[in-house]
């Protein structure tokens, strides 16, 4: 079973989502790590090593760049810490760098915090400035994020039919289920006209398609799973976490072989996780998820390259009601990144931390009943890196 | 014998009409409608423009080139050659002479004198490209007169659409049109001096002295092709020169697209030649501080040419701006939005075989050609040997976006994914449409456009439009 039996997390936490103009990046990280180690019941001291996720460092903060912003809030001083980038996936990879070290049997017990710092800057200073500003000076310029994940939609729609309304269904639902979670930077419903006559960001993606700018972080603790039944009885088990990686910023539009009605990285991610934690049927054996969803029409992909259902068939799922809560498969009952907001680094972490509180029946009016296996998935750059773990309680 | 072998003008989609400025600056609407060049366009990317239009239809045989002239009034560098940008952009070989002629509104019919001298010399042929971008004070009347647009040409030896039968320059001092280092605006001395003092006087001079070496007058020519300050002016210089008003370009190339400076005797020139028979002569003149009088004689290919109707097909995809204010954008009149875009003169000379000569990689193990070129093929990740080559120049949209976060003088930006004829796949922006004319499966084509001057120089790159060239 690789890992799957051999790494357990057994305390996991993470700070109220939003503009937290309030807060510094230390705050942020030192509230979201000790708040996980306490989850644990265990000291600082404790932890052997740790792993950090932040992606675009010194760009909206002062931080983030490297193992020492993790150790000075906490005076983690003298241990091995790692600083983690890796687009969007970077904070899920920070837990899969974390697991790996402990299934190679190097720790017992290891911190992953996962942290971004994004309203030092106004929105457009953050993710714009990305791609406007820096980068390559002339390949694919003219994109932000929206629209690159516009061009799927677009081409889904050539290919399937529209699923305009469908991608409005998916802003209802995760603001609904944001509304049930004190953590999450939006809490409040929209309706479908909301969805649908918000301004047009880019087309078709509308304002309420977007997930926003947001202050965040998160952190889990990690220990070998023998080691985890000493300190606690109540644990989950990761089975099996997987990355996968295609092209970059500057290739992946160019690359003649894309569809661009998926992701092969998130499809071949699945593939490996499945297989490392024997997921056969992953519509029936996953009993809860938490999917990337930056905006509405990827969270749609995500159900079919995550195999909840075949090519063309998410329009369906989503109308079903088999992603809300209360369906077969609730999907993002966090309110994902769409309310949540999407601090990168932190979000991986983030939504591991939810799949926990899930698996540990302490979700609260989103509690998803009996669920036994969840899932978390994370899509960084423009489709490029994929991250999906599965975890059992 | 010395040929013009072919001739394009560029003129670009944007209109600033009277309407507009009226709305803006107040007053009565006048009839202009001068053409303005986008955001991203400049003088070296409408001489590329132009130039395309004729090396496209030759088949992309731009090998045949071995000179390519410059000229414009208004280079996007005051320092560094143009030319250079424009024949690497082109794909032409790199045994090639070139030279940028700047400073004066004669610098075109300078750069056709010189490459027809060098075709006389080598037997060679050579490519004008005569381009401009006048900026006059904003809201006065010059504002209006001024249009952008550029005029490309090639020389040779063989037989044209004209063949030259002589040329004449004269040399004189005198201030119409000046500006100096340091000031934007072109500025433009006392109207009827300009007109009396300078066009009637050194023009006429220039074309009586050309008429007499050939043996001809005034009544011998079929079209007499030159440039005034303004189209009343226009009318007069013709009749000053003793020529009626058939002989002369239609006045309403003043009104719509406007005063081309350097490139206007240029846009004159292909107005009359699409209107003149085989056999006739046409002389081109150009006034600035003194004159160059060049006499053609039509051939029998030019009636061809005059079935290509470009002029015409030009102004046919005219569009008015949406507001003053764009203008004021585009011209950066008024301070928008800053952005400090990273760049690299290191990266970019490094990657300017394929960024400005669009060479891509074809993968000798599966043919897939790649664009950005790859150290690995993207399909069969075969580290086999590529080949090099030029990405077609036009292709079918596999899906876009407009986008209104993006910034843009001309927002929102509309990013396209493009399948090029013959392999390859481009993501760029498509310019001078309108959201609602995009769709999956449209054909476009490549533009050369500029994009920003991160690092302190101007990065040109690859846009596209829809579908135009034949």
């Amino acid at each position: 079973m690789g890992l799957s039996g051999e790494v357990a997390i057994i305390g996991a936490g993470a700070i109220k989502f939003g503009e937290n103009f309030t807060q510094s990046y230390f705050d942020m990280v030192e509230e979201a790590a000790r708040t996980a180690l306490a989850d644990a019941g265990i000291e600082p001291e404790r932890v052997e090593a740790a792993w950090l996720g932040t992606c675009y460092a010194y760009d909206y903060t002062t931080e983030g760049n490297a193992g020492t912003s993790l150790a000075e809030p906490l005076g983690l001083y003298g241990i091995p810490i790692s600083r983690v980038a890796n687009y969007c996936a970077t904070g899920m990879d920070a837990v899969r760098n974390a697991a790996l070290a402990i299934a190679a049997g190097e720790y017992d017990v290891a911190l992953v915090v996962g942290a971004e710092k994004m309203r030092d800057v106004e929105p457009r200073g953050s993710l714009v400035a990305q791609h406007v500003e820096r980068g390559h000076p002339v390949y694919a310029k003219g994109r932000t994020a929206p629209g690159q994940f516009a061009l799927l939609a677009t081409r889904y729609f050539e290919v399937y039919g529209n699923a305009r309304e469908e991608m409005a269904l998916v802003a209802v639902k995760n603001h609904a289920n944001g509304a049930l979670n004190p953590r999450a930077h939006f809490q409040k419903p929209v309706t479908v006209e909301q969805v649908l006559n918000a301004p047009e960001v880019a087309a078709p993606l509308g304002l309420l398609d977007c997930c926003p700018t947001t202050d965040g972080a998160a952190a889990v603790v990690l220990a070998r799973t023998s080691v985890a039944k000493q300190i606690t009885d109540r644990y989950a088990v990761i089975r099996g976490i997987s990355l996968a990686v295609t092209s970059g910023y500057f290739n992946a539009q160019f690359d003649p072989t894309w569809g661009f009605t998926g992701f092969a990285s998130t499809q071949k991610a699945a593939a490996a996780a499945y297989k490392q934690a024997g997921i056969t049927d992953p519509r029936r054996e996953i009993d809860v998820a938490e999917v990337h969803d930056c905006f509405t029409i990827t969270e749609l992909l995500n159900y079919e390259d995550l195999g909840f259902c075949g090519p063309g068939e998410a329009r369906r799922l989503i109308r079903e009601g088999v992603t809300q809560l209360g369906g077969d498969l609730p999907v993002n009952t966090s309110g994902g990144l769409k309310a949540c907001g999407h601090p990168i680094g932190a979000s991986g972490v983030r939504m591991v931390v939810d799949i926990v509180d899930q698996l540990w029946g302490r979700a609260g009016k989103r509690q998803v009943a009996g669920a036994r296996t969840g899932l978390a998935h994370t899509l960084g750059g423009p489709g490029a890196v994929a991250s999906v773990a599965v975890i059992s309680a | 014998m010395t040929s013009i072998l072919d001739l394009a003008p560029y003129l670009p989609t944007y209109r600033l009409t009277g309407q507009i400025t009226a709305a803006a600056w107040g007053g009565r609407a006048s009839g202009q409608s001068r053409s303005v060049a986008n955001y991203d366009e400049d003088t070296v990317t409408m001489a590329h423009a132009a130039l395309s239009e004729i090396l496209c239809e030759s088949g992309g045989n731009s090998g045949s080139l071995q000179a390519l002239y410059f000229a414009s009034a208004n280079p996007p560098y005051a320092e560094k050659s143009c030319a250079d940008i424009v024949a690497f952009a082109c794909d032409l070989p790199q045994r090639l002479r070139t030279a940028d002629f700047t400073g004066s509104p004669r610098a075109g019919t300078q750069a056709l004198l010189t490459a027809m001298d060098y075709v006389a010399s080598s037997g060679g042929t050579a490519a004008v490209v005569v381009s401009d971008m006048r900026l006059a004070m904003p809201g006065s009347a010059l504002e209006m007169q001024m249009g952008d647009g550029a005029v490309a040409l090639t020389v040779g030896a063989g037989e044209g659409i004209a063949e030259v039968v002589g040329s004449l320059s004269w040399s004189d001092e005198f201030t119409d049109f000046w500006r100096l280092p340091e000031q934007r605006y072109t500025r433009a001395a006392d109207a009827r001096f300009v007109q009396e003092q300078g066009y009637e006087r050194v023009l006429g001079v220039a074309l009586q002295q050309l008429l007499a070496e050939h043996g001809l007058t005034a009544g011998d020519l079929g079209a007499v092709a030159f440039a005034a300050p303004d189209a009343k002016g226009h009318q007069a210089v013709g009749k000053r020169l003793g020529l009626r008003p058939d002989q002369i370009a239609d006045p309403g190339i003043y009104r719509d697209p406007g005063h081309l400076g350097t490139a206007h005797p240029f846009l004159a020139l292909t107005a009359v030649l699409e209107r003149v028979t085989p056999g006739q002569y046409v002389a081109l003149l150009a006034f600035g501080s003194g004159a160059d009088a060049i006499l053609l004689r039509t051939t029998p290919a030019l009636q061809a040419w005059q079935a290509k109707r470009r002029l015409a097909a030009q102004a046919e995809r005219a569009r008015p701006l949406p507001t003053y204010g764009h203008f004021l954008s585009f011209r950066r009149l008024v301070d928008g939005e800053k952005i400090e875009p990273y760049s690299s003169l290191m990266l970019a000379w490094r990657e300017q075989e394929s960024n400005l000569r669009r060479k891509a990689h074809r993968c000798q193990a599966c043919g897939q050609i790649h664009f950005p070129p790859h150290n690995v093929c993207p399909k069969c990740q075969s580290r086999a040997e590529f080949a090099k080559v030029r990405l077609s120049d036009r292709g079918t949209i596999v899906t876009f976006t407009c986008d209104r976060l993006a910034p843009s003088p001309d927002a929102p930006v509309i990013m396209v994914v493009v399948d090029l004829d013959g392999g390859g796949r481009m993501f760029t922006q498509l310019v001078d449409a309108k959201p609602d004319e995009v769709a999956i499966g449209k054909r476009v084509e490549f533009v050369f456009r500029r994009f920003h001057e991160g690092g302190g120089a101007v990065n040109y790159f690859w846009k596209f439009r829809l579908e135009r060239r034949g």
